[in-house]
């Protein structure tokens, strides 16, 4: 925290309305929220947050006689340009997720259930009745398997396959090295694939065959697939991480 | 080139039905995301917010955000050139590219009148740095300084648009010029470049390219509008391929927009300016109680809009810009 003693500083005065302090706060940091900003949303979209963020950050509001700054949440735990960076993401994040609940995106409106019965019927002129049940135990068994994860190596698969990032960013964000964070989501994926295997052939009683019918059956492309092809390790270690790796 | 495997596919249609959202409060809050992203969490901490983050999918995405935002998060003060332990290679560097002139000039075998021009632009860039050094390190007094160092104020705002280019890559909309002109924009609304300059830097930054000017995106993705210079707008109806120009009746250069619908839009600029677009083509000005110099404008119409002004302060109007009401800033 001593390391971030000058941002605390300058945040205390900014607070207590130091105009000094507020002009080089906005000389200083206001082009670093706009690249930020322009980072979140290219189009720009994004700017009229961080220009709003001023207004809190000034302290427009006052209580008892006194400003109420936002500068007053600034404990000094990080950079002040990483926590305005992370305010910024904050309001960002949350108007984007309110628009979604008014424009559901196709993942949150349809439920667990729903889903299975939106894929079955997808499949369902297919000439094996046993796929609606092979669908439904395979995403079971992984869905499964993906809760057993420690904490970390689920929200690292989750910030690589869920939220796009690249590698690169999904190794910033979880402190850890690009080199490691590939090694982790390829170990992570080795190990998903023996839970969803043992799941299947113990848990379920499912034979090789049947095994390679149900992960047929959870893909899109209904086509015939068999193990090899869904747990090719040769073909995952080289191509995946390094497609989305710069 | 989609590589994904199918095994891949399965992951990612899993965890997206899967993450959840918990109750607000339990959300990860700004000072714990940005210690994360410093690395100053302490360990018991981060275990924690991780062990939420990974399954919560507003944290994910919370988290997601600081990643993809993480351009240059040095503050102006903090930029390398501008630390002492390293003031020393400003002469080095300034004697390394002076010896390097000197060599490559007379090493070469042909001594054409362009070569000797080329070492003497490295050794006057390299002589110039100490100066600008100094000058950077007085950059918040810049605003009482006589303008000799103007040229070079344009010079590095370019070059600091480069900059910013190449680090966001393919994510920066337009290009290192663009990002230039928001820059400079910038420095305007910091209050530490006079209106006068800035408007010379966008004029030379025009010059090289011409105009390019801040996109306004509507809900319709094939409408959108640019700001030019000297309050220029121009309309594209099929994604940007193509755009007229419309007049605006004012002549400052407009510094944001808002697009709530293809023929609706507001914009701002300095002086209290504020246009509103209802047909796509006209622009009448809205009255506006105060001259301030207006950043940024939020639309969810032709009638309700909210300002906000350089000095902070926001104001709404909910009756296409008649009438406007100062309003307090959102809790936190």
């Amino acid at each position: 925290m001593a390391g971030y003693a000058a941002d605390l500083d300058l945040a205390r005065r900014c607070a207590d309305g130091d105009e000094p302090a507020w002009e080089r706060f906005i000389l200083e940091y206001r082009p670093l929220l706009y690249r930020a900003a322009d980072a979140l949303d290219p189009s720009g979209g994004a700017r009229d947050l961080a220009d709003s963020l001023y207004a809190d950050l000034y302290g427009l509001k006052e209580q008892h006689g006194a400003r109420q700054s936002l500068f007053r949440y600034y404990q000094g735990r990080s950079s002040l340009a990483t926590w305005l960076r992370a305010v910024l993401a904050q309001r960002f994040v949350d108007r984007v997720r309110a628009g979604r609940r008014i424009e559901p995106l196709p993942d949150e409106q349809i439920g667990a259930g729903e889903e299975v019965t939106r894929l079955a019927l997808r499949v369902a002129g297919e000439p094996n009745p046993d796929r609606r049940v092979y669908l439904s135990v395979a995403r079971r068994a992984l869905r499964l398997a993906i809760a057993r994860l420690s904490n970390r190596d689920r929200l690292r698969l989750s910030l690589y396959y869920r939220e796009d990032l690249t590698l690169a960013q999904a190794a910033r964000a979880l402190g850890e090295h690009e080199g490691t964070a590939s090694r982790q989501l390829a170990r992570t994926r080795r190990e998903l694939r023996a839970d969803v295997e043992r799941q299947l052939r113990d848990d379920a009683g499912f034979s090789a065959a049947q095994t390679a019918e149900c992960f047929a059956a959870a893909i899109e492309n209904p086509g015939r697939l068999d193990l090899e092809e869904l747990f090719d390790t040769a073909v995952e270690s080289k191509k995946p991480v390094a497609d989305r790796s710069l | 080139m989609n590589r994904e495997t199918p095994f891949e596919r399965l992951v990612r249609e899993a965890l997206r039905a899967s993450a959840t959202t918990g109750p607000r409060g339990e959300c990860l809050d700004a000072a714990t995301v940005a210690a994360l992203a410093d690395g100053t969490l302490p360990a018991d901490e981060r275990v924690a917010a991780e062990a939420h983050a990974a399954d919560c999918a507003r944290c994910q995405a919370l988290l997601a955000a600081m990643a993809r935002s993480a351009v240059d998060v040095a503050p102006a003060h903090a930029r390398w050139w501008r630390v002492p332990a390293i003031r020393w290679l400003v002469p080095i560097t300034a004697a390394t590219a002076a010896a390097t002139a000197v060599v490559v000039w007379s090493v070469m075998p042909d001594r054409s009148a362009s070569k000797p021009a080329i070492a003497d632009i490295q050794l006057s860039q390299a002589t110039m740095t100490p100066a600008r050094e100094d000058r950077l390190r007085d950059e918040p007094d810049q605003k009482k300084s006589p303008p000799p160092a103007a040229v070079e104020r344009r010079s590095e705002v370019a070059q600091s648009g480069a900059n910013a280019f190449d680090r966001s890559s393919a994510r920066a909309p337009g290009g290192a010029q663009e990002r230039a002109k928001a820059d400079v924009s910038e420095q305007v609304n910091a209050k530490a470049m006079p209106q006068s300059e800035a408007r010379r830097s966008v004029e030379a930054l025009e010059n090289i390219s011409g105009p390019i000017g801040r996109l306004i995106a509507s809900p319709d993705m094939a409408v959108r509008w640019r700001l030019l210079s000297g309050g220029r707008v121009e309309r594209s109806t099929d994604a940007g391929s193509t755009w007229q120009a419309q007049d605006t009746g004012v002549t400052v250069t407009l510094t944001a927009g808002a697009s709530p619908a293809p023929s609706t839009c507001w914009l701002v600029g300095p002086g209290g300016v504020v246009l509103l677009s209802t047909d796509g083509a006209s622009w009448r000005r809205a009255p506006f109680p105060e001259g301030l110099d207006l950043t940024s404008v939020r639309a969810t119409d032709d009638k309700t809009a909210i300002v906000t002004a350089s000095d902070g302060r926001t104001f709404k109007t909910q009756d296409g810009g008649q009438t406007w009401a100062r309003i307090p800033p959102q809790d936190f």
